[in-house]
């Protein structure tokens, strides 16, 4: 594949519109070449910048109560319509996200371990995440949307001060975190929300390199930085948990700014 | 008249009502974005859902918020076409895009993240055909397929217009990131 064919590519690459081969092709291209990898770099920018749900408008409730006056608005049979139409919608995609997840466990559990240590420990993570999002399973011993609240409950209770980086304003709200255990260590488990979708992002201390998976639908990004490993597990598409990494990275740089 | 017809009809005509008012949010965030005040944005909205009733014969089943996304969508242009003039020069991107010449940079776009204000600017800056297209695929998560069913042009076009929109957005974030900058260094 050539640039100009990866340019044209880029964006649909970016949507999840690509088919897997020709996906394959592209990933291959971005791995060899900086300036269309930057491109695309770009675009998940631009995606991301855009995706903040502070632009969303929403409709004002006079709108709402001018139609139900109106036509055959009124006629709807009238408590359980209005309040099905009141569900607010990323309510009831939560709901079927977390029900599909459910109904994918039994499934998952099935999985055959296969040798080489990131795939053992993408396994691991995998399944921890599957675990938390399990309808009796907790997946959250801190809850709260406040970096500066769950960073220091891990103290005392890990032997390591995880970065906890607030991303609501990039349209990654943090839910909390939790002390979990993965290949019979503890780590620390951060939860992130990208619209319907849950993040679960682990850390532990050590360096190891950096890889990215993809199993069962699941998307796995690793990285090292600063002396710390990062596995983020999620059903969230590729290019969005790219996304969240690249931006959990740039936050956890020392600031360049003067 | 046929009474048995006629209830039958109405049953339908409400079903859709139903399914129609669950998208209203999508439908009012769509015109809100293409013709920009609130008040012009919510008559829009309520006259293209009343129409929509009336149109039910037109609707084939399916996917209703298409469906009802394409009329607030042309509403919506209608509205525009009888007040504004220049909102369809698609040509004037490809001008801007040329005329800087320059790949962005991501990282400059990524710190206007949480600027919403100057997000909404850039966003209202695109032409009208450009912005649906942001809307309909990042806002409310349609897929090509989808938009081309909303805007009545082929996928191709979706993905080539998609592509002209983000690339005109990425410099008019990182742009705004370098003014922005110098403003506060002063």
């Amino acid at each position: 594949m050539d640039c100009e064919d990866a340019r044209d590519l880029l964006h649909a690459y970016a949507d999840n519109e690509l088919d897997a081969m020709t996906s394959r092709e592209l990933e291959a291209h971005l791995r060899d070449c900086p300036g269309c990898a930057r491109a695309f770099a770009a675009d998940r920018a631009v995606k991301t910048v855009v995706a903040n749900p502070a632009l969303l408008h929403t409709a004002p409730a006079a709108l709402r109560d001018r139609l139900l006056a109106s036509g055959v608005f009124s006629s709807l049979s009238t408590k359980t319509e209005h309040e099905r139409v009141r569900i607010p919608r990323r309510m009831l995609a939560l709901a079927a996200s977390l029900m599909i997840v459910a109904g994918l466990t039994w499934f998952l559990l099935s999985i055959l371990a296969r040798p080489g240590a990131n795939a053992l420990v993408a396994q691991a993570a995998l399944a921890s995440h599957l675990r938390s999002l399990q309808a009796d399973a907790h997946l959250l011993d801190v809850q709260s949307t406040d970096q500066h609240t769950v960073k220091p409950w891990f103290a005392g209770r890990v032997d390591f001060a995880p970065p906890v980086r607030d991303l609501a304003g990039r349209g990654f709200p943090l839910m909390g975190g939790r002390l979990d255990f993965l290949r019979d260590r503890p780590v620390v488990a951060l939860v992130y929300r990208r619209n319907k979708h849950v993040i679960n992002l682990f850390i532990w201390p050590g360096e190891s390199g950096k890889s990215d998976a993809e199993r069962q639908g699941y998307h796995l990004v690793h990285w090292s930085d600063g002396g710390m490993t990062f596995w983020a597990v999620s059903d969230l598409n590729a290019p969005e948990l790219h996304q969240f990494a690249d931006l959990f990275r740039a936050e956890s740089s020392p600031a360049t700014k003067p | 008249m046929d009474r048995g017809d006629n209830r039958a009809h109405s049953d339908d005509v409400r079903s859709v009502a139903s399914d129609i008012l669950a998208h209203l949010d999508a439908a009012y965030n769509l015109a809100r974005w293409l013709v920009g005040g609130e008040h012009d944005a919510q008559d829009i909205v309520q006259e293209a859902y009343l129409r929509a009733l009336r149109s039910v014969a037109t609707f084939r089943g399916g996917d209703t918020r298409a469906w009802i996304l394409a009329i607030v969508r042309n509403a919506c242009f209608d509205w525009l076409r009888r007040d504004k003039s220049c909102l369809f020069d698609e040509m004037a991107d490809d001008r801007a895009i040329a005329a800087t010449g320059e790949e962005a940079d991501p990282s400059q776009i990524l710190e206007r993240a949480e600027d919403v204000g100057r997000i909404q600017q850039a966003i209202a800056q695109l032409p009208a055909e450009s912005r649906q297209m942001i809307v309909l695929r990042e806002m409310e998560g349609l897929s090509y397929k989808e938009i081309a069913a909303v805007t009545g042009v082929p996928i191709g076009t979706v993905m080539s217009r998609l592509a002209r929109a983000r690339r005109r957005l990425a410099q008019l974030l990182s742009h705004e990131g370098k003014e922005f900058a110098e403003e506060a260094e002063e």
